[in-house]
């Protein structure tokens, strides 16, 4: 049974449930202004008439500034431009000298040609060095005169005489004959060359026969022994230096110090330059342009390289190798109601130095040098994570991978020092700068905060 | 298009005009060589007075923003408090008597009385703790206040 009361419930809901009606005109003005005032006074309570008087007088008040502030800034982006074309004309010109310096050095000292008519011992400083070359020559004519007999011993099916050839048997009288001539030339000369050297190293004063034969004898003895001495040493020094010409050094490479905080590492610093990615733009939305991020670390990066160096000059080095970096910076937003988020990215490089080392100072032991080198850069990959903290507890986390485009280029001039270990073997330590341009390229690190960085690498060296 | 309203800004956490001037050309120079962030999801002006702001911040951030609060905190404790405050003072005046205040005070005076922040807003931009804001915000008006007074007072007698 419906109750009469129902009846009129249902009439004013049929009449009035879509009842609408425009409001009356100034109302959401109205409206509005109450809100402003009330917004004035806010929180603040209405007792706070100077914060009331400063608010309303401040709303709105503005003032141009001076022509001379613009001129300024035109200026300042002037200087930018030109400070960013003289570091790129800088680089080029390093690289260019660097490419050009190992073909200048072939170019302009090509082996030592020998003019003809002029024997290699005319050419050779010393007096010993001469009779060891005059001996030596002599020694390769009757060598080749042997060679010779045993051609011609080979060539016959008898050769009598001989103790080398033919089961024994002596040298018919014509071998002999070249044989004993052939003597006689390496006589010759090997007498030659002591009387030469007795020119320049004995007393003036005349031996008497049997000295000056007994001299003789000791003189071919030494010359003789001094000639094996010279020849091996000679050997010795020439596969030293083939060795060492080669050397590969394994180094491991940092920045000294701890993380780095500080407000030139700041997104919106004006000196900072980075590409802006799909992470950097979601970091800058969720921040509000950077403006709730309230520290930026960047961790020491780690570098590990492998070095091959060629010895093009006397004291100067032709250096090569790959090398492998690893960046890290973390960004923690402002903590609001107990919560604050993490942008944390590593960035993965393999680079290319190219460069030269000089030996300022070469001991036995020990060597101090300086070098300087480009590199660059080509990113591996970057791995970006978000990290959520409540309560500074992590309560959620994301992360993704994404390609690096473009390149990274440097450049590193280090002084350092080399040890001798053992054998071959070398401890290295390295210490200098690095520059890092075409920053804009690359994600943001601490090489997009500052161009330059001090570098420490330490490693092992091989010679070979 | 926004230059005298930031300027306005600027003046009013400088000391002086030619610090606001300084002010003024860091912050336009980041807007510039940041405009490509601009998403456009908000007001553009909005964006530039928080870059000029932030700029303006970390200018003072560098200085001891705080290091002459102790003098004025002396001063004020010889002042009385029972005048009424003048609403038709001009807003050059209340600028030079922004531009007087001790850095410390001016900036968390103009965080707090004209932009609108919390304390503890202001704590985590200055790196201060909220009580710090809020002692400094206070002292800073009384500060204001006793200064109109007298300007006030100055005046009358001068008419």
């Amino acid at each position: 049974m419906e109750k009469p009361g129902d009846e009129l419930k249902d009439l004013f809901f049929e009449n009035l449930h879509d009842f609408e009606m425009k409001p009356p005109q100034g109302l959401w003005d109205s409206l509005s202004q109450k809100l402003d005032a009330e917004l004035a006074v806010g929180n603040k309570g209405e007792s706070d008439k100077v914060l009331i008087l400063f608010r309303q007088k401040f709303a709105d008040f503005r003032k141009n500034p001076p022509e001379t502030v613009w001129n300024k800034i035109e200026q300042h982006s002037i200087r930018q431009n030109r400070r960013r074309l003289l570091i790129f004309a800088t680089a080029a010109a390093a690289m260019l000298l660097l490419a050009l310096l190992p073909l200048r050095m072939m170019i302009f000292n090509p082996v030592t040609e020998i003019p003809s008519g002029l024997s290699k011992t005319s050419q050779l400083s010393t007096p010993l060095e001469q009779v060891v070359s005059n001996a030596r020559e002599a020694k390769a004519q009757t060598e080749t005169s042997q060679q010779r007999t045993s051609k011609t011993l080979a060539m016959s099916s008898f050769a009598p005489g001989s103790e080398s050839h033919a089961g024994n048997q002596p040298l018919s009288p014509e071998v002999n004959k070249q044989e004993v001539e052939y003597n006689a030339v390496f006589e010759e000369k090997v007498n030659e060359a002591i009387v030469s050297a007795e020119t320049k190293f004995l007393p003036e004063e005349k031996p008497t026969p049997s000295e000056d034969r007994m001299s003789r004898a000791l003189l071919a003895a030494r010359i003789l022994n001094q000639k094996a001495d010279f020849e091996l040493d000679d050997q010795r020094r020439k596969e030293k230096t083939a060795r060492e010409r080669y050397n590969v050094s394994l180094a491991y490479g940092s920045v000294p110090g701890g993380s780095v905080s500080a407000t030139e590492l700041l997104y919106e610093n004006t000196n900072v330059r980075y590409r802006n990615d799909a992470f950097q733009s979601e970091m800058a939305y969720q921040t509000s342009f950077y403006e709730e991020i309230e520290s930026t670390d960047v961790n020491p990066p780690l570098t590990l390289g492998l070095k091959l160096s060629y010895q093009v000059g006397k004291r100067i080095h032709l250096e090569t190798g790959i090398s492998y970096t690893s960046l890290s910076v973390i960004s923690k937003s402002v903590e609001m109601e107990n919560a604050y988020n993490e942008y944390e990215r590593s960035l993965y490089y393999l680079g290319l130095p190219v460069g030269l080392r000089w030996d300022a100072v070469s001991a036995k032991q020990f060597r101090l040098y300086l070098a300087q080198s480009v590199m660059i850069e080509k990113g591996l990959k970057a791995i970006n994570r978000n990290l959520h903290y409540e309560n500074n507890k992590l309560f959620e986390s994301s992360h993704f991978g994404m390609n690096i485009p473009g390149f990274q280029l440097s450049s590193l001039t280090t002084a350092g020092a080399d040890l001798s270990l053992y054998n071959n073997f070398s401890m290295f330590g390295e210490a200098g700068l690095q520059v890092f341009f075409l920053n804009s390229t690359q994600p943001f690190s601490m090489r997009s905060a500052k161009m330059a960085w001090p570098v420490f690498q330490t490693g092992i060296r091989m010679n070979f | 298009m926004f230059a005298p309203k930031m300027y306005g800004v600027c003046l009013r956490y400088a000391k002086d005009e030619d610090t606001a001037q300084d002010y003024l050309q860091e912050g336009f120079i980041r807007v510039f060589s940041h405009l490509g962030n601009f998403r456009h999801e908000g007001s553009l002006e909005g964006w530039v007075r928080r870059i000029i702001v932030n700029t303006a911040l970390e200018k003072l951030r560098k200085t001891d923003i705080f290091k002459n609060s102790l003098e004025v905190e002396t001063a004020l404790n010889k002042a009385s408090d029972g005048a009424q405050v003048i609403d038709q003072i001009n807003t050059a005046d209340l600028l030079q008597l922004i531009q007087s205040l001790p850095s410390g005070f001016r900036t968390v005076f103009n965080l707090y009385a004209i932009e609108g922040y919390t304390h503890q807003e202001i704590g985590d931009l200055l790196r201060i703790s909220e009580g710090t804001s809020k002692s400094q915000y206070s002292r800073a008006r009384q500060w204001l206040q006793q200064r109109i007074i007298q300007k006030e007072k100055s005046d009358g007698k001068a008419r």
